[in-house]
């Protein structure tokens, strides 16, 4: 189903998340144009971002945006690959308004830089905060936070 | 010292605030009393549940879910079960399912019975809180009963439900659901034709289709605005394909129409709970209402959505599992989250006295925004 | 100046008290009565309002304190007296101090200009009607230097709400008085309450219903009772223009409120209600033939229970408004008196016009 996409944009890989839904892995610069063409192509219609979400795989960060369309009711995965150090990427708030929020969401707890989003600052931790709490290297370094070491 | 200028007041309203539903802080541009801008502040509930997930086992991070929501106990608990299963790739059996269904749309009731008697709260009348609180704790008295626990019931377990419903529990339940229906007329007489309530409530905070589906809204805040999308309806899982009941939809996306599809869908939950009832009650052979798994052999691998219609939306549980005992990540998508985003939208050019009737009416809770 | 001057003026003649102080203690007395009578009031109205409210929500109200909560604003006042008194950093002292009496004192003065029974009025003006509405625009101006001089913007906001609600209020009220003084020919509270003696028909709701639903509502607005509450509207702005009181100064605001709700409902009663008039015009004392001076003073304890059913009844109907109705947007309100409430009550005036000329005809 998903063939013009791949003949459009260069699909690094390609498998299924339970239950039944495509997740195809494609470059950090090619971000924007393939939701663009998801949400605007007649034969997708992917009108609704479900939620952008980052993981921490030991050696790099992998952001996975989810897609659903109401006309065809399924969904799609999309997802990069970010270095650790320095990561940056596009910011979709152009064009699902919901990304605004998350990315701030992902940018205070992973440290992951969006371009171009109208306000990056942190949303859920404290301005204050040193640190991106959802790595898997971070230590609490806070001297605020030290009740909790034994 | 620069210009003062005078005609331009930012105020601030919460953290601590009886209206702000949880704590939430709203930084509100005023001129006069017309609010220019709102720029809401959250993550005084932060509480880490996503990183919770990685130092725990499955069945260690089962009894914190509850806690995603806590209105919506039932709700959260089943995203998280329900996406374990399916990495594991097991069916529950068909009397839990009945059961899950039961208790989720009690769940639902409870959920919107708050959120009636707070929103009129926040209006000012002091009477309706008091009348949906009396339902509410006869629900309340029944989960206690049932679970243990009157808000946080971790009840479901991987493979099914933990106990069994006995049988005068279910008579109990369908005492409240026979009698249910006369107290929703009861508060639709006191309050839906109330004209200081339709005057406050009726086009303030219009939401339009377009804008909802860009911001990504879901559950009855989606549905008032004219979009007929449950879930339940769309993709059904347990066994609503098998249960017969309507979507509540309005047209204009005002407070007012909120306000009328979350009564409906409390009216339409009562049906679903008494057609449960019907099939619990009546079949006596089929008892088995748990897999019984091994928690420690729970080490599922790959990567799952796991989706629910709760009372405020559409919850997704998304869990990536390497094969070891503790998940990779767990990422909770809370409906409350994208409609706080919406507050700068749709409340803009109202009244301050507005304000608190559009946000009441979204049905905002704080735990789920800040997880 | 009836029954007790005469029994006073002769107690103190008996002991030589010149003429003079004779009068001033006469005055001093009245206002010393009318100011326990307010603090009886208040005490009793607090719980009363909580324990109806609690009825219409199916709750017992405060049921602890003393036998069945009677001890309970008791207990309240205590413990608000021996609470800090806080000046917030901010405030402007001299306001912040001169807002709480400027609140509560017009209240207390005017309770001695309603007649309470035939010789029991603590000041009888001759033109009481104006003086009650004057004394009383006081209050807003109190809650206005509240709200700016707390040094906090949801006071100001109160505050200035307060204003607005001062302003678009009273002029249906000054309105719907003219017909009451029309009706009547005199400003007099006591000539007022005469002139509506007899069978309950002579009552002044009857020819002005309009005014009297009129009055009704505007006396809500001036109470700031809930359904018109804007200055404090609790889940809005959380308490207002009280929001940095505390304390005794706390207390006079909200014993204020209490004060005046009893204070206008009984004006309400004095004026359209027929006042300390019994319904049917028999007095108990008459029919029991009772000697002079002991008939007189059953006669005024008479007319005082009388004037307190009238005032109690109105106040359960103001209670009920609170346990029923959500609050209005002030912007709806302000409309409603200045588009609706004036040009209703010039009509009401001119209903009275035609009515007390058709009365002169006969």
């Amino acid at each position: 189903m998903f063939e013009d996409l791949k003949e459009k944009f260069d699909i690094i890989k390609e498998d299924i998340m339970v239950p039944d839904i495509k997740r195809f892995y494609v470059s950090a610069k090619n971000i924007t144009g393939v939701l663009n063409f998801l949400k605007l192509s007649p034969s997708y219609f992917f009108n609704r971002l479900d939620c952008i979400y980052a993981k921490d795989i030991k050696t790099e960060f992998e952001i996975t945006y989810i897609l659903h369309s109401d006309n065809y009711q399924n969904k799609a995965a999309i997802c990069t690959k970010l270095e650790y150090d320095n990561a940056r990427t596009e910011s979709v708030s152009g064009i699902y308004k919901n990304a605004n929020w998350d990315e701030r969401e992902i940018y205070d707890l992973f440290g992951i830089t969006f371009i171009n989003h109208p306000d990056l600052k942190r949303i859920l931790l404290p301005d204050s905060f040193k640190g991106h709490p959802l790595r898997k290297n971070y230590k609490m370094e806070d001297e605020r936070l030290r009740w909790n070491y034994e | 010292m620069n210009s003062v200028n005078t005609n331009i007041m930012e105020i601030n309203i919460g953290p601590q605030h009886p209206s702000t539903h949880g704590v939430l802080r709203l930084k509100v541009t005023l001129e006069g009393e017309k609010i220019l801008n709102i720029e809401p502040v959250i993550g005084y509930l932060h509480r880490g549940m996503e990183k919770m997930a990685e130092n725990r086992n499955y069945i260690q991070y089962l009894p914190v879910v509850d806690r995603i929501d806590y209105l919506s106990g039932f709700f959260c608990s089943y995203a998280y079960v329900n996406a374990v299963e399916l990495l594991m790739n097991i069916e529950i059996p068909i009397k839990a399912k009945y059961i899950r269904t039961l208790t989720m749309e009690m769940n639902r009731i409870m959920s919107h019975l708050l959120w009636l008697g707070c929103y009129l709260l926040d209006l000012g009348a002091t009477s309706p809180l008091f009348y949906a609180f009396i339902e509410r704790e006869k629900l309340m008295d029944i989960l206690e009963d049932l679970t243990g626990a009157r808000m946080m019931y971790n009840y479901y377990t991987f493979g099914g439900v933990k106990k069994d419903i006995p049988v005068d529990i279910l008579k109990r339940i369908y005492d409240f659901a026979k009698h249910f229906p006369s107290s929703v007329k009861e508060y639709e007489d006191l309050i839906s034709d109330n004209p200081i309530f339709t005057s406050r409530t009726m086009k303030t905070g219009i939401l339009a289709k377009e804008t909802a589906e860009q911001f990504s809204i879901t559950g009855a805040n989606l549905r008032a605005s004219g979009a007929a999308k449950d879930l339940r309806k769309d993709s059904p899982y347990l066994i609503y394909n098998l249960l017969d009941f309507n979507i509540p939809v309005k047209q204009t996306g005002d407070s007012y129409c909120r306000y009328i599809t979350r009564i409906n869908e409390m009216k339409e939950s009562n049906k679903i709970i008494l057609q449960c009832l019907d099939r619990l009650l009546t079949d006596e052979n089929d008892n088995e209402i748990n897999l019984k798994l091994n928690p420690l052999s729970i080490k599922p691998e790959g990567e799952v959505i796991s989706e629910v219609e709760s009372s405020r939306g559409l919850m997704q549980c998304i869990i990536s599992a390497d094969g070891s005992s503790n998940p990779l990540r767990i990422k909770w998508r809370t409906p409350s989250f994208y409609a706080a985003q919406l507050l700068n939208t749709i409340a803009k050019n109202h009244l301050l006295p507005d304000l608190m009737a559009v946000f009441g009416s979204l049905d905002i809770i704080m735990p789920e925004v800040d997880r | 100046m009836g029954l007790f001057y005469v029994i006073y003026l002769d107690f103190m003649r008996q002991i030589n008290i010149p003429d003079w102080l004779i009068i001033i203690l006469w005055h001093i007395i009245n206002f010393c009565f009318a100011a326990v009578l307010l603090i009886f009031i208040v005490l009793f109205l607090v719980l009363f309002e909580r324990k109806y409210l609690a009825f219409f929500t199916r709750r017992k109200g405060p049921n602890r304190v003393g036998l069945n909560g009677c001890l309970q604003t008791a207990a309240d006042g205590l413990k608000i007296l021996f609470k800090e008194n806080i000046l917030p950093s901010g405030a402007d002292k001299f306001l912040y101090f001169c807002a709480p009496l400027l609140v509560f004192s017009p209240i207390m003065a005017v309770y001695c200009l309603i007649p309470f029974a035939e010789d029991l009025t603590a000041y009888n003006s001759c033109c009481g009607v104006l003086l009650f509405m004057a004394i009383l625009s006081l209050p807003p101006l109190g809650v206005l230097f509240a709200g700016y001089s707390s040094g906090n913007k949801y006071s100001l906001i109160g505050g200035i709400r307060s204003c607005v609600q001062s302003i678009s209020s009273e002029i249906p009220v000054f309105i719907v008085l003219a017909g009451i003084v029309l009706l009547t020919g005199s400003m007099n509270l006591n000539e007022i309450t005469k002139a509506q003696s007899g069978i309950f028909l002579n009552w002044n709701i009857f020819p002005s219903i309009l005014g009297f639903i009129i009055f009704l509502i505007c006396s809500l607005i001036i109470m700031n009772r809930i359904p018109f509450d804007f200055p404090e509207a609790e889940s809005e702005l959380t308490a207002g223009y009280n929001s940095e009181y505390s304390g005794m100064k706390f207390a006079m605001f909200f014993l204020g409120e209490y004060a005046l709700t009893f204070i206008f409902s009984a004006f309400i009663a004095v004026l359209f209600l027929g006042g300390y008039n019994p319904p049917f015009g028999v007095y108990a004392a008459d029919l029991l033939n009772l000697p002079l001076i002991s008939g007189a003073i059953v006669k005024n304890i008479e007319q005082f229970f009388w004037l307190m059913i009238k005032t109690y009844i109105l106040i359960l109907i103001i209670m009920w408004f609170r346990a029923a109705y959500p609050r209005l947007r002030q912007s709806d309100a302000i409309e409603f008196c200045w588009y609706i409430l004036i040009p209703l009550s010039v009509f009401n005036l001119f209903i009275l016009c035609i009515i007390q000329f058709i009365r002169g005809c006969l």
